[in-house]
């Protein structure tokens, strides 16, 4: 056996040796050489590292985005529209009743325009108001309408669904009466001059005629439609209260522009029609087209402003044209039959004693703030049921 | 070898309390990504003070020449990396040459492995038996040897370059002299 200390020392003195056998010099600049070079390295993978790190985030959000969008998709019809509904309207005005949808919305259709303007409408329940004077209810939150508070009509003859507006050959020499046409809904079918809401006024060769809804006390029913535009720069939502039936053929119900913000308006108008209209269209160059379903119509265009929206029979024929723009009176429901704020007589050219003795009907127009009673109403000859409420 | 041991033992030859004597800045070489100037002046000085110190250990522990040059350059690029915030930078580097070693027998090992030709680099020295006998122990026996027996370092100090307990330490200088007195009475 060894003896443990000369096991030690003679260790000892052979890692001496061979330690005092290794003769270097140090080298500074092979030194900072390396160092530099593991700089590089250092950087270099941090760098591939970097760029490792954003490719799988941004991985990660395509399809953390995929899935939520597919998530989105699915609750479309459940949750996003009573929540849009709360902000009816962004990137632009738009005109509308604003319903607040309590029930899960029904996927009405989907479109999108040659403009490239998505479009997705959705009804809901329809909600059935217990007895409607004049064939409405007004929907909550509607702007007023015209004739509101009036005590009492001065006619309330009853007039059939879908003939509610006033007709009559209007002289424009013995027309009197001033402001604009409260309401937008055309006739599709040419009215006689004297129609069954017509009677015959009192006075000396006049005629006179009752405008506003047809109808008296009738049940109606309202259905909040929720719409979803959206362009490549800007979205937005609207909702209306639709009432069925349509009382004319082609409603403007609700309208506005969004993207204005964004710098890419584009012009939505929401139409309801009758059973008879196969088609509705914008007017003018670049126009939307659509086939209404169930009686409604969302037409779309780029640019801050919608010509007028034509209603086109199986055949192309047209069948109505009225303003892209809703007044306040087809609000929900807007014109309930309720006498106008004023009335005013617009006679007729119904020959000369036919029915002296009869009672004067009115035309509701709307007083324009700053026009006295009695200005001429700028009628052409051949106006024709220019007015007339939806029922 | 990322941890800077705190402790801070001696070199032979080589204090590491010593203050650093002033240093011309002119004579610094410039490194990408450096040091300020007085950092740098002190680097160096303690590079060209440690270096042959420890490729001679790193020889010890890797038995070849060339490649304890290519591992303490290695640790000094380490340590000039971390120079601003090692305070003891002896037991840093000792410990980083140290931990090199290891991986470098590991890779030699393995390289063996896959290439049965390959020879061990113990035979570029002088024959010796007993230094020879130190490549039959495990890298840690020779390097608590080598730390002991060349730097007459404590059993603390061997046990923060091995990153053990000093009873380990203890513990692997008494096995790989029991392995080295089997060689010798062989």
């Amino acid at each position: 056996m060894s003896d443990p200390d000369n096991t030690e020392d003679r260790l000892r003195l052979s890692l001496h040796s061979h330690a005092d056998a290794v003769q270097v010099e140090p080298d500074s600049s092979g030194l900072f050489e390396r160092t530099a070079r593991d700089s590089v390295h250092r950087r270099r993978r941090l760098g591939a590292l970097s760029v490792i790190a954003v490719v799988l985030v941004g991985a990660a959000g395509v399809l953390g985005g995929q899935a939520l969008a597919s998530s989105g998709t699915k609750q479309t019809t459940a949750s996003l529209a009573p929540e849009s509904a709360a902000a009816p309207s962004t990137g632009g005005p738009s005109s509308g009743a604003a319903i607040v949808p309590s029930a899960p919305l029904n996927h009405l259709f989907t479109r999108t325009t040659g403009d490239g303007i998505t479009i997705r409408a959705y009804v809901g329940q329809a909600e059935t108001a217990p007895t409607c004077e004049n064939g409405c209810t007004p929907a909550p939150g509607t702007t007023s309408t015209t004739g509101a508070g009036q005590p009492t009509p001065t006619s309330s003859l009853p007039v059939p669904k879908g003939a509610g507006a006033s007709s009559g050959t209007i002289s424009p020499a013995a027309s009197t009466g001033t402001g604009s046409l409260p309401v937008m809904t055309v006739p599709l079918t040419p009215v006689s001059p004297v129609s069954t809401t017509t009677t015959v006024g009192a006075g000396a060769g006049t005629t006179s005629t009752t405008a506003g809804s047809g109808g008296g006390a009738t049940t109606c029913t309202s259905a909040p439609v929720t719409i979803e535009l959206s362009t490549d720069a800007a979205v937005t939502t609207a909702t209306a209260a639709v009432e069925t039936p349509v009382a004319g053929q082609l409603v403007v119900e609700a309208s506005g522009v969004f993207g204005t913000a964004e710098g890419n308006p584009a012009s939505w108008v929401l139409v309801a029609t009758g059973s008879d209209v196969a088609s509705v269209r914008l007017g003018g160059a670049g126009s939307d087209t659509m086939t209404p379903v169930d009686g409604l119509a969302v037409l779309a265009v780029t640019g801050s402003s919608a010509p007028s929206v034509v209603a086109l029979d199986p055949n192309g024929v047209v069948l109505a044209s009225v303003p892209a723009t809703v007044s306040s009176a087809t609000l929900g429901c807007a014109v309930t039959g309720s006498p106008p704020p004023s009335s005013t007589t617009v006679p007729s050219t119904v020959p000369p004693g036919s029915n002296p003795g009869g009672p004067v009907t009115t035309i509701p127009i709307d007083p324009p703030v700053n026009s006295p009673p009695g200005t001429a109403l700028p009628l052409a000859d051949d106006a024709v049921g220019a007015t007339g409420a939806r029922g | 070898m990322d941890e800077a041991p705190t402790a801070v033992a001696s070199h032979p030859g080589t204090p590491d309390n010593a203050p650093h004597p002033d240093a011309s800045t002119a004579e610094v070489p410039s490194s990408p990504g450096a040091l300020p100037t007085a950092r740098r002046v002190e680097f160096i000085e303690f590079y060209e003070k440690n270096f042959a110190s420890l490729v001679r250990l790193g020889t010890l522990l890797t038995g070849s020449p060339e490649v304890a040059l290519d591992l303490v350059q290695d640790s000094f690029v380490r340590l000039h990396r971390r120079w601003p915030s090692v305070d003891a930078p002896l037991p840093y580097v000792r410990r980083s040459l140290v931990n090199a070693a290891t991986s470098y027998h590991r890779r030699a090992a393995l390289a063996r492995r896959h290439l049965s030709t390959m020879r061990p680099e113990v035979g570029e020295l002088e024959p010796d038996e007993l230094f020879d006998a130190l490549a039959n122990l495990t890298q840690r026996q020779r390097a608590a040897l080598v730390l002991r027996f060349y730097d007459d370092l404590d059993d603390r100090a061997i046990a923060a370059a091995l990153r053990c307990r000093p009873a380990t330490v203890r513990s692997l200088i008494h096995r790989g002299l029991g392995e080295l007195r089997k060689v010798i009475d062989q």
